[in-house]
């Protein structure tokens, strides 16, 4: 956990009460999607969120990348208050997000192209990210040719190629299989382990949230609060199957699901089905 | 990327899965042009004995053999090339100024709200309506000449390509927007990188749509307002009841058709071939 650690002044994100509501378009009040809701990332810490699903932690995520701003409170990256979306941030998408028309290729330049950004020296980057990711020899491929997994790497090597200094992780995992879900989170944690950004990594599952995480910020149901900040003390590497059964695993994951259950009951809905 | 990637990197070929045949067996190409030429051949045997076998009056429909003795024969008095070049030129001038007048607008007004909210009910009253209650005012406007054929090829295409653009624009997936947002990407980038690509199987079909209201105007202008063209010959033809002839052109026309519709086709398959089995 340590190396993941960087000296420095400002934390890489600092949220203080941050409130977001939606209008609902058939109701007169609002939905409230996230009340006071207050965090602080370290830079270079791999941070999870985890909570049930519509509890605001998506809606947390967008309000860092810039895509939803607050009714109050404030954001800031390193240390500047976030006005939109920056250089500095990158988003991996549940839904891949791919462009179709665009090859595997084509699709990691996308994030500098939209940025501008695409010249000599960063078209130079792509190969070493398409290659980070294991989708080498995948290059010309369109995002229909590929399984859910790679197009997952394809979605991580977009945001890698615009090298932000953190990643906003979107429950990447959520929509692919179980067997590749382990495979890629081992190959996540390898590849952050090269790169040292800040990760922030939405999710519903805890089993990852531990796999991965240095800390694990367990989120009331809607409104979004944090309702505890766990530290991980699992060394790196992690194996996923082996670290299952740990102690300190096992003391974690019953300590998050007790937090968690009580905020799903008050959800009324029925509970996330785990991958264990 | 060891044995963990090999887990996932997915079989390549059959992913480009050969469509579901659904019980239906499928032609090699070199069949298809077999049944094809077969199909035409007793087509055609069937016209040339059916208005004999049946005694069917020559002024409804003439053996085949009768209509085909019309082409040389044009081609002699010199009505031939001409009035079918005429038409080519005319249909594909016609065509290119609608396509750019229709694509670049159905684009800036799907593109921009405000005007998509305004403009939207009279464009689908304009492309609901057909083009020939506007024959006396365009008549009226520019006269009986070219410029009044080129006119009705383009108020014919125009709504069509106009309304399917903009049709095209709304469906531009929200995630793509975002993803695309998320990287701060400003309204221009956003416009042409993603808008535009994701609506370009659109701009396809509308001008597809586009080119067969084409060819209805320039149909109905030949017919109607010119001195040249296929569509003036059929007419000539039929007041001095040459059946013959009008069938000749008829089939002109009808093969000029074929040959537009299935270029359009043809194009709008090439557009789109990312949408994978969406549309396809």
């Amino acid at each position: 956990m340590a190396e993941h650690h960087r000296a420095g002044g400002h934390p890489a994100v600092r949220a203080v009460d941050v409130s977001v509501e939606y209008d609902r378009s058939r109701e007169k009040d609002k939905l409230v999607a996230l009340e006071n809701f207050t965090l602080e990332v370290r830079a270079g810490e791999f941070l999870m969120v985890v909570g049930a699903s519509g509890c605001g932690k998506s809606t947390f995520l967008n309000v860092v990348a810039g895509l939803l701003f607050p009714a109050k409170g404030q954001v800031w990256v390193h240390g500047e208050e976030v006005r939109g979306p920056g250089k500095d941030r990158a988003v991996v998408f549940q839904d891949y997000a791919l462009m179709p028309w665009r090859s595997v290729e084509d699709n990691v330049k996308f994030g500098l192209e939209m940025q501008r950004r695409l010249n000599g020296d960063t078209k130079d980057r792509i190969p070493h990210y398409i290659e980070l990711v294991g989708l080498s020899g995948f290059e010309k491929s369109y995002p229909r040719e590929l399984s859910g997994g790679m197009r997952q790497r394809v979605g991580l090597a977009r945001a890698l190629a615009t090298e932000p200094s953190i990643l906003l992780m979107d429950e990447p995992f959520a929509a692919v299989d179980a067997l590749t879900r382990e495979v890629m989170q081992e190959e996540l944690a390898r590849i952050i382990g090269e790169t040292k950004q800040t990760v922030i990594f939405i999710t519903h599952s805890v089993d990852e949230a531990i796999t991965l995480g240095d800390r694990i910020a367990v989120v009331t149901s809607r409104p979004g609060r944090i309702k505890e900040i766990l530290p991980v003390p699992i060394p790196r590497p992690r194996n996923g199957r082996e670290i299952r059964h740990l102690s300190e695993y096992t003391d974690l994951r019953d300590r998050i699901w007790e937090l968690l259950a009580g905020e799903t009951r008050l959800m009324a809905r029925a509970p996330e089905t785990t991958e264990s | 990327m060891s044995a963990a990637a090999g887990a996932v990197r997915a079989p390549k070929a059959p992913l480009r899965a050969p469509k579901a045949p659904r019980g239906r067996k499928r032609f090699t190409t070199k069949q298809r042009v077999v049944v094809t030429i077969i199909n035409l051949a007793i087509f055609c045997v069937l016209w040339q004995v059916i208005p004999t076998v049946l005694d069917i009056p020559r002024i409804f429909l003439p053996k085949l053999s009768e209509i085909f003795a019309q082409y040389p024969k044009m081609i002699e008095e010199g009505v031939f090339f001409s009035n079918v070049l005429v038409s080519i030129r005319i249909y594909v001038v016609g065509m290119v100024m609608a396509i750019a007048v229709g694509v670049p607008l159905g684009l800036l007004i799907g593109g921009i709200r405000i005007l998509d909210k305004v403009l939207l009910p009279y464009l689908w009253a304009v492309y609901a309506t057909p083009l020939i209650v506007m024959m006396p005012l365009i008549l009226l406007w520019v006269g009986i000449n070219e410029r009044a054929r080129y006119l009705l090829i383009i108020v014919s295409a125009v709504p069509a390509i106009v309304v399917i653009v903009m049709e095209g624009i709304k469906t531009v997936e929200p995630s793509l927007l975002r993803a695309a947002r998320s990287f701060g990407a400003d309204r221009r980038v956003l416009f042409t990188k993603v808008v535009i690509p994701s609506t370009i199987p659109f701009i396809g079909t509308g001008v597809k749509m586009g080119m067969s209201r084409g060819l209805i105007g320039l149909f109905v202008g030949e017919l109607f307002t010119a001195a040249t063209g296929i569509g003036y010959v059929i007419a000539l033809a039929g007041k001095v009841f040459n059946i013959s002839r009008v069938y000749a052109m008829l089939l002109m026309f009808v093969a000029f058709s074929v040959v537009m519709v299935g270029l359009a086709q043809y194009v709008e398959r090439r557009l789109s071939v990312w949408r994978s089995s969406a549309v396809l």
